[in-house]
């Protein structure tokens, strides 16, 4: 398909919503429940106006790139470990599929107990690293094992095996990684601080604005991790596309 | 020379080698003829050291640096051409100047008429041409001995005897140890110095011949196909 019908397409649709919303709000007929999307728009302007806005998201961004880090740099090394060594995979095994099954909110739950501040950056690596790991073992044991031979053949360096060779098979993997991670994490983040209500943090701000029934504020929080979670998303992207150079 | 010496080895029970010998005369070419599936990619595999016998030793492989034509191209597909080429030469020209590197690189990619190609991915090569790739990127190395497994399977004829002819002029210059291993009579015979053949389960020299180019071709075709 042409790249300027799809584009139409994807336009046709974001009207389609909002014709859906503008309807859905006219039937209920009242801003305090359901907000057309004027008003929301202007809730979210608002939003912008307000004193503590910055340190709100500043905040709430702050804690997922902590513990998108963690997360990151946790399962990158056990994911090489586990990938290389069957043993240390088979036991890092059930770890993963705990975490990766249980429910978000149950670990939240936990987590205020014992972390109570930093329940989301918990929360966050808690999600964020099985994806990561899962990726990063699945990429080594996809490295070609007759291109490692190669090189053993033509006795090529370990370090030059490790950069040209291993690096390059498992990229496309951590980053397919990465992407996933940063979608369900961010999401994973706010809802830690939902329950958990730091000071600041945009979890805690839709659920103030849900207590004092500012539907409008609610749904205008919203649109701001969305978009925000879609720029994270986009950089990981961009990064990727730098990167990893796509021939196969 | 390079000795295999009472060798054994087995695949999940099943004994492929059991008491084999066998002796590699250095600086020339050997041709190894057998049956498919008898193991001589294997043999290769241990000569370079990367397969390890369940028994008995080889010697003479010791410290020694290899090129290896595989069956089929291992080209690594995030890399050009070229750069698959000096991927595998770094270590020998470490000191010297990238321009030097991809000289060689580019003489050797003529030597399989793919000098238009060099910054070409793998992925836009045919099976063929990614073939003398593996080609060029083995005689570029200098390596003290080069194994070959079917090197020119998916390469046609003329192209072939091209390379093969370019290759004898190669051998006799560098004085190379050349392990061949094919399934082609007249390529053995046009190309060795001494020939094999092999039989199967498990592996025995069923033929062998020293100096096969003073030999007559003819007399010798007729021997080596009543040994198969
Ligand atoms: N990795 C392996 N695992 C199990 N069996 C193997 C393995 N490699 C080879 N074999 C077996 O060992 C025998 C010899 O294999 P090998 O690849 O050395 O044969 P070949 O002479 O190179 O055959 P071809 O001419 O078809 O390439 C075959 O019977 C094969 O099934
Ligand atoms: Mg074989």
């Amino acid at each position: 398909m042409k790249s300027s019908t799809k584009n139409i397409i994807v336009v046709a649709s974001v009207a389609v919503l909002l014709i859906l919303w503008e309807a859905a709000a006219l039937c209920i007929g009242s801003e305090n429940i359901m907000p057309g999307p004027w008003a929301t728009l202007v809730a979210t302007i608002k939003l912008f106006g307000q004193k503590d806005f910055v340190f709100v998201v500043l905040s709430t961004v702050f804690r997922g790139i902590v513990s998108f880090v963690i997360a990151v740099v946790l399962g990158v090394a056990f994911g090489i470990v586990a990938g290389l060594h069957e043993g240390f995979g088979a036991f890092m095994k059930p770890w993963v599929v705990v975490m990766r099954s249980t429910p978000v909110v149950a670990f939240v739950l936990l987590a205020l107990i014992w972390f109570s501040k930093s329940t989301a950056i918990f929360i966050g690596v808690l999600t964020m690293f099985p994806i990561i790991f899962t990726n990063i073992v699945t990429g080594i044991r996809n490295v070609d094992a007759k291109l490692i031979e190669m090189a053993l053949f033509y006795k090529v360096r370990r370090r030059s095996v490790i950069r040209n060779v291993y690096v390059p098979s498992i990229a496309p993997f951590m980053f397919s990684g990465i992407s996933s991670a940063v979608g369900i994490g961010w999401r994973a983040i706010i809802v830690g601080e939902v329950l958990s209500q730091p000071r600041y943090g945009i979890g805690g701000s839709l659920q103030l604005a849900q207590m004092q029934m500012n539907v409008d504020v609610l749904i205008a929080w919203t649109i701001i991790a969305v978009l925000l979670g879609a720029f994270f998303e986009k950089i990981i992207r961009l990064i990727e596309n730098v990167t990893v150079k796509r021939h196969i | 020379m390079l000795r295999l010496n009472d060798i054994y080895k087995s695949y999940d029970g099943n004994a492929v080698y059991s008491g084999f010998s066998l002796e590699i005369r250095e600086g020339v070419t050997t041709g190894i003829l057998g049956p498919s599936g008898c193991g001589k990619t294997t043999l290769l595999n241990m000569l370079g050291g990367v397969l390890k016998p369940d028994r008995g030793e080889i010697n003479g492989i010791d410290g020694k640096t290899f090129s290896y034509i595989f069956q089929e191209p291992r080209l690594l597909p995030w890399k050009t051409v070229r750069q698959n080429i000096e991927f595998v030469l770094e270590k020998y020209y470490a000191k010297d100047s990238r321009d030097r590197i991809a000289e060689i690189c580019d003489s050797y990619l003529q030597l399989v008429d793919l000098q238009d190609f060099a910054d070409y991915y793998p992925s836009q090569l045919s099976g063929g041409m990614s073939q003398r790739v593996s080609v060029a990127r083995a005689f570029a190395v200098p390596s003290d001995i080069i194994l070959m497994d079917e090197p020119f399977g998916g390469i046609d004829i003329s192209l072939k005897r091209n390379i093969m002819e370019k290759f004898l002029k190669i051998c006799e210059n560098d004085r190379r140890t050349i392990v061949h291993v094919t399934h082609d009579i007249d390529e053995a015979i046009a190309m060795s110095d001494d020939v094999f053949v092999l039989s199967k389960s498990p592996v025995k020299v069923v033929f062998e011949k020293k100096d096969v180019k003073k030999e007559n071709i003819a007399a010798l075709k007729d021997a080596v196909i009543g040994s198969l």
